[in-house]
Formats: C-alpha cells, structure tokens, sequence
C-alpha cells in the first residue's frame, strides 16, 4: 500500500490534515496509508486522520532546524520508504524542502495549488510568472515524490474514523546544525502589510469607521490597510498604504470598505484572491473588480458584520486555529 | 531587466559588511544568459570586487534542482565565508536554491532574513534577525553559511559615482562555461532537470462573478456565510 509521510505544520499543528487532501488527490482516492510526523509536546493537539503519528519530543528547537528535521525524515524513510513525502511551505518548511529533494536526488515541485490527473500521470500547478502564470509541473525522477504546499489552499474533511497510531521518535540524532536562537521577541504593532493573508482597508469613506477596522480585521485574523486618501489626511500611516506609491500586497482577502479604486490604489492589489468591496455606490471602480459587492454605509456595515461574527462565536467552543492566519 | 528586490538586500547587506570589515572582499555569482553583462557591469560599479557569470546554452531550461548543480558544484571551488542570496526569486519564487546549494555544500541555512548584525558578525559567526508573522527572532550561526535576505524597503542600493558611470570594468567579470565546470552534460539543462513543466495555464484571476449585495441584515448573511466558506471566521 502507498504511504505518505506529512511534516506537520508546527505554527498550526491542528491543520496538518489539510495536507491530507494533497495526498488523497496524488493516489485519487485509492486506499493509501497517511503518517505525521509532527512536533507537538502535547498529545491532544495532534490532528485527525492519520494512520500513524510519529512524535517528536521537540526540547530545543528541532522544529525550527531544518537539518534536524531532515536527519529525522532521512532515517525514517530509509526504515519505511514512503512514496510521498509532503511539506507544508511555511518558513521551516520552505528551508526543509529543497535539502531533503536534494538529499534524496529527487525534483521538488514548491508551493502547489492543487493537483491534477492528466493522461493518467500527476500533474502539480504552481504559479509562474510573479502569479499571472500557472504552470502544470511533472516529477521524473523516480518516488518518493517530494512537494511543499501552499498553506490555506487545500482543506481536509473527516470521511470516517481513523485509528491513529501513536509512536514515539526516540532516537536521538546528534544535529549537524549550528543554529542557535539568541532572542525571541512578540511583535506588538509592527505589522508588513505585504505578508498579510487578510486585509481590512480603509479609504476615504471609511473615515468615521477607521477605530472599527482594526476590530474587524482582528475578527477576520488579518490586519488594517489603507488608501492613499486616509494616510494623505493624516489619519493612518504610510507604511500601511496599499498602491502604487503604497505597497503590492497579496493577501487570500482584501476587505475594500469606502475605497474608490482608483488605478495608482487597484495597481496594489494584482496578486489578491479575494476581494470584497464596501461602498455607497455600486459604480466605483472597485466594484467592477471585486468578488462581492456591499452597497451601503461602511460603518454600518463593519458593526453588523461584527455583531454576525460574534453570534457565531457564542456558545460554540471557537477553534482558534481557524482565526488564526496561517 | 531588474535586480530581484531580495537580491537587493543581500548585496546591500554584503556592503555594510563590508564597510565594518574593510579587508573583505564582494564576489557576485549569476548564472544566466550571456544578456546579462551589462547588468553584472552595473553592478561591478558598485564596491563589488568580482563577478562571474556562469553561462551556457547547455544549461538551458534547468530546473532548481539542475541549476544549484550548476551554482553547488561552482561554488564548491571558491574560498569564502558566506553566500548571500535572496530568499525568493522575482518570478517562480520557490525558494529552492539556497537551501539545496546548503545542502551540496554541508552548511547551515536561513531563509527570510530582515537584518544582519554587522557589528556582531564575524568571519566565524554571523548573527541575524527574522521579522516573523508573531516574532522577532535573533539567531547565530556559524559560519561558512548561506544566508537568504528577505526584501525590505531598508534595503537600498548606493548609485555609482558619476566618474564610475563610463567606467570599464570588463576585467572584473570572468564568464564561465560548462567546459570549465566539467559538469556531466546528464545533470544539467532539460537532462538533468528532474521537474518538466507539461503545461501552462492562464491565471486570470481578474474576471470575477460579482455578487450584489445590500448592507442589510439579508447581505450581511450572504458576506457572513461567504467568509465562513472560505475559512476566514
């Protein structure tokens, strides 16, 4: 039977089994086996639906060493030869990913979007180009296939149960790396709008509603941009100003509350999946480049999506993996 | 044609190094078409020591993994104390070749670095921070390493003086080819590429469905139930 060994993801452990997808798309639904390899101290943060998980007991930084990481997955694949190793491509993944491909002599296919069948040979789609590209990627080298996986892309959903087996890695590895963490500092407000997964913008409509834009992005695990117009009014910062004069950002969503969507602010926003507009006028720019339209009042809007939001949240135990941006 | 922007930082980053540590020396590394020697003369107008351009029609359509081949086994001959490169590339963007280059060469890397401490890096240990999406961390690592800058808008580039504007600097660039590498012709170009792209889509991402909808209790279900779908409550 196929086996497939997924990293799990260390930031959000939780949805490692969104990985899964990937691995039910690769053998098209036909029975294989799924094992994690994850890090967690704690066995009930573990996910669903893995056959086997192997656990690291992580006491210093080995999840943030990408050498160690690759000395583990090296020793257990020489025991358990999988056909299909997977890596989520967060920032460890990313490093693990590329040494790994070339430890085993095999191609890497980085950050796929999905995964498709054609002529009965797999196919990985990717972006190419700076994204106005999708390529279709074939691996020729012989398994296992090796693949990095865009975060928030594919999602996992249980079918039946399964029985996870549960086996502690304790073999200690001596690390090659020379790694070694000096400081760890919270961020508190410093935030890049360009590494924003969901944006709430405001722009000059959405004045009185400014103080309520960060409440929203909060709820939405994203943070608050703006158009020119709120920072040329003194009202935010310019480090936070999506366009040409701003910054091209490329969040899964963009929440466009009072923006026009003029061309110089539009420029910024090329690569984004999602848009989402709030205006007063259904004609504005922005509209005619936006997945869905709100015709009404910003402020209005932003308290009644807040109020919605929070109805969700009450009674029910809130998933905090799910509000938190990968 | 444009200096990837991470690219940018890590030749900015090779600069104030070299600024602390006057005795060091700059070499730039590309491997590309012959088309960019004009590019590499700009950029050896700059305090930029050496350069060398690693270019052949055999080496044409290589995948990552053939092209840190290429860029491992080149680099394998050189003396130095660290390779600084970009985290990602301006257009497939996959991070792969610095860390498989680590990987060819035994050494520690580290991928999205915002800032290098030049006053506490030295010939043995280079130390740096990372901006993560919740921290910031400052590590160590010893050197040789490959260090990957992230792009950041700290990071600019000097202009060159207007004397070295004219200036010839032809004699600092060396172009190679595979016969002075020596490469196996089966580990480089399409031949040695273990990835094949079968086929290209467009992403035209700009022609949407749009929904309609009120700011009213009705639309504000219909956004509510829209984000709910795609994970974002």
């Amino acid at each position: 039977m196929k086996r497939t060994l997924i990293l799990g993801d260390t930031g959000l452990p939780k949805r490692s089994n969104d990985l899964l997808e990937v691995s039910n798309r690769i053998y098209d639904g036909k029975k294989h086996e799924s094992w994690l390899l994850a890090f967690s101290p704690d066995q009930e943060n573990l996910p669903e639906g893995f056959e086997r998980i192997i656990l690291v007991q992580d006491e210093g930084n080995i999840c943030e060493d990408a050498r160690y990481i690759c000395a583990i997955i090296m020793d257990l694949h020489s025991t358990y030869a999988f056909d299909a190793i997977l890596i989520p491509g967060t920032w460890i993944g990313r490093m693990v990913a590329p040494r790994l491909a070339k430890r085993l002599q095999v191609g890497l296919v980085a950050e796929i979007n999905d995964v498709k069948t054609r002529d009965d040979a797999l196919e990985f789609v990717r972006t190419a180009y700076s994204g106005n590209i999708l390529s279709g990627i074939a691996i020729t080298s012989s398994p296992p296939i090796i693949l990095s996986i865009k975060p928030g892309i594919f999602t996992w959903e249980q079918k039946s149960g399964v029985n996870t087996i549960i086996q502690n890695y304790t073999k200690k590895l001596q690390s090659p790396s020379s790694l070694t963490c000096l400081k760890r500092k919270q961020r508190s407000v410093s935030y890049d709008i360009r590494d924003s997964k969901v944006l709430v913008s405001g722009g000059g409509g959405a004045k009185r509603a400014y103080p309520l834009l960060e409440t929203l992005a909060k709820a939405l695990g994203g943070e608050v941009s703006v158009s020119r117009k709120l920072v040329d009014q003194g009202i935010a910062n310019r480090t936070i100003q999506v366009g040409q004069s701003g910054k091209i950002v490329n969040p899964r969503l963009y929440i466009a509350i009072g923006i026009d969507g003029a061309i110089q602010h539009v420029e910024g926003l090329r690569n984004v999946e999602t848009i989402l507009s709030v205006n007063t006028h259904s004609d504005a720019p922005i509209c005619s480049i936006s997945d869905v339209v709100v015709v009404g009042d910003a402020k209005i809007f932003i308290e009644k999506l807040l109020q919605r939001i929070a109805l969700e949240n009450e009674g029910t135990i809130h998933d905090q993996y799910r509000g938190e941006s990968e | 044609m444009v200096l990837n922007p991470d690219d940018e930082c890590a030749l900015s980053f090779a600069f104030k190094l070299k600024e602390q540590h006057p005795e060091s020396l700059i070499h730039v590394v590309s491997m590309a078409p012959s088309s960019v020697v004009p590019h590499m003369h700009d950029l050896l107008r700059l305090p930029v020591d050496r350069g060398t351009l690693i270019s052949d029609p055999l080496f044409a359509g290589s995948d990552t993994y053939a092209t840190s081949e290429v860029l491992g086994t080149y680099l394998k001959s050189q003396e130095f104390d660290v390779i600084l490169s970009g985290s990602r590339s301006l257009d497939g963007a996959t991070s792969q070749i610095p860390g498989q280059i680590a990987q060819m060469l035994g050494f520690d890397h580290m991928l999205d670095i915002t800032d290098i401490d030049v006053g506490r890096t030295s010939r043995t240990d280079a130390v740096f921070s990372i901006e993560g999406e919740k921290e910031t961390t400052t590590w160590s690592m010893q050197l040789p390493g490959v260090l990957s800058l992230a792009r950041s808008s700290t990071c600019k580039l000097p202009y060159p003086s207007y004397a070295d504007l004219q200036k010839d600097v032809s004699d600092k660039l060396t172009i190679l080819t595979n016969k002075e590498l020596g490469i196996d012709s089966t580990h480089i170009g399409l031949e040695g590429s273990l990835t094949k792209v079968v086929h290209t889509y467009e992403a035209n991402s700009r022609i949407r469905e749009k929904t309609v909808v009120e700011a009213d209790d009705e639309g504000i279900e219909f956004v509510f139930s829209y984000l709910k779908e795609r994970g974002f409550v």
